[in-house]
């Protein structure tokens, strides 16, 4: 194998460059490649996971609006008929209100009549009384010097006659 | 016989020209450290602190540098599938692939470096191209070829791909087919010797990787000395450059090839 002297080959050399580039794929894959690979596949799975989270969210976003949406829109229309309902209620008891106080106030002002009539039927009775008595004693006063017993009760009564007309 | 060749070197470089071979810078013992292989050593010494500088700086989020390795290492793998058409495939032979094709560059590159061959010891340049000596290039191509039959092997077992160079099955198939095929007789004797022919090709795969690293890389060198001793200045400059896109070049061509005998070999599987 001249060629091969002609070159300088020595298997000596060769064993020793087989072992420097055993070393090479030694280091290169364990301190660059095997981490650097893991790392990227890792981040490549993180990254696909990201993106289908992202797109899984927007589509319970668009779903969740709609929802919020429809709640929304029934709510107003719950709203509505509870305010109209209110509203009916409302008037109702307003008037409800007024014909009770109408008629409490119609009772009082009744009832303060019929005290009064009362009152004063009282007091005219009274008053008659008292009337008939001072006009007795003054009588008595006046025909204790002079008059009859009979012409004492005529004119009484005549007088008495007189105040009932008044 | 050895000797005498490493004798001659050191007579030689008393006028330091650039040899065929690499020269020894020193002797431990019996061994010839020669200045290829240091510069070797410079590069795996490189390399292990590219390495460690990438395993410190790892990070989930990368930064520039990260960036950039990863940038490099996706390219990879995306040429290395446009050979396998399998990404398993691709990711089980990437690790030996790239390692070629990084210690290569490496090596190819340092030889390069302005001034690295002015450095001398004992009147021999210490540095010279690692791929510039016919042991690396020989060592690399003798590990492809090695390195793809047994993948081969590995891939589609040692029976069937022991049947690829020795074709016994070929032999023995011939008395259960002659009735049925009676060309058989023929045929299969004839891809018995195509199996003897593999064997060949396969030493010539080492020759072909080898010599052309080798040659491409030396010429290289040869190239930019003449013509620097020629026009020390500017003149080098383009075949410099040339020769730092050489050096990727053969590098890159070195990896794919054995990728191709890697995928090949694992691919006698599928094709028996």
């Amino acid at each position: 194998m001249e060629i091969l002297e002609l070159f300088g080959v020595d298997w000596k050399l060769m064993l020793a460059q087989l072992i420097n580039f055993a070393v090479v794929i030694a280091v290169l894959w364990f301190f660059a490649l095997k981490p650097l690979t893991k790392i990227m596949r890792e981040r490549n799975k993180e990254i696909g996971k990201g993106l289908g989270d992202a797109r899984r969210a927007e589509a319970r976003l668009t779903e969740v609006e709609k929802v919020v949406n429809d709640k929304i829109k029934e709510s107003k229309f719950d709203a509505e008929i509870i305010l109209n309902e209110a509203r009916k209620e409302s008037e109702k008891a307003k008037s409800a209100a007024g014909e009770k106080t109408k008629k409490e106030i119609e009772l009082m002002i009744e009832k303060a009549k019929k005290q009064l009539a009362s009152e004063k039927r009282a007091m005219i009775s009274e008053v008659k009384g008292e009337v008939g008595e001072i006009i007795v004693k003054a009588l008595e006063k006046i025909l204790s010097q002079g008059l009859s017993a009979e012409l004492d009760k005529k004119y009484i009564g005549q007088t008495l006659n007189e105040l009932k007309k008044q | 016989m050895a000797h005498q060749t490493t004798d001659n070197t050191v007579e030689q470089t008393g006028h330091n020209e650039h040899t065929l071979f690499a020269q020894p810078v020193f002797n431990v013992g019996n061994f010839h450290v020669t200045n290829s292989l240091l510069t070797s050593w410079l590069a795996v010494f490189l390399i292990i602190i590219i390495a460690l500088a990438i395993k410190l700086k790892l990070k989930k989020v990368p930064g520039v540098f990260q960036a950039m390795i990863e940038k490099i290492v996706v390219g990879a793998f995306d040429m290395m599938d446009l050979v396998t058409n399998d990404r398993k495939k691709s990711e089980q032979v990437f690790p030996i692939i790239f390692s070629i094709f990084i210690f290569i560059l490496i090596n190819n590159w340092l030889g390069l470096v302005p001034g690295i061959g002015s450095i001398t010891y004992n009147g021999v340049a210490m540095f010279r191209g690692g791929t510039a000596d016919m042991n690396t290039t020989l060592a690399l191509g003798i590990f492809s070829v090695l390195g793809a039959n047994v993948f081969g092997v590995i891939v589609a077992g040692a029976w069937n791909y022991f049947n690829k160079f020795i074709n016994l099955k070929a032999l023995i198939e011939i008395p259960k087919k002659i009735i049925k095929e009676p060309a058989i007789v023929l045929i299969n004797p004839i891809n018995f010797f195509v199996g003897l022919i593999e064997i060949v090709a396969e030493i010539a795969k080492v020759a072909s990787l080898s010599l052309r690293l080798f040659g491409n890389v030396f010429a290289g060198e040869v190239l930019v000395i003449s013509i620097t001793a020629m026009a020390a200045y500017l003149v080098p400059l383009p075949f410099m450059f040339l020769e730092l896109i050489v050096g990727v070049i053969q590098a890159l061509i070195f990896a794919i090839l054995s990728l191709v005998y890697f995928t090949i070999a694992s691919m006698e599987h599928e094709s028996h």
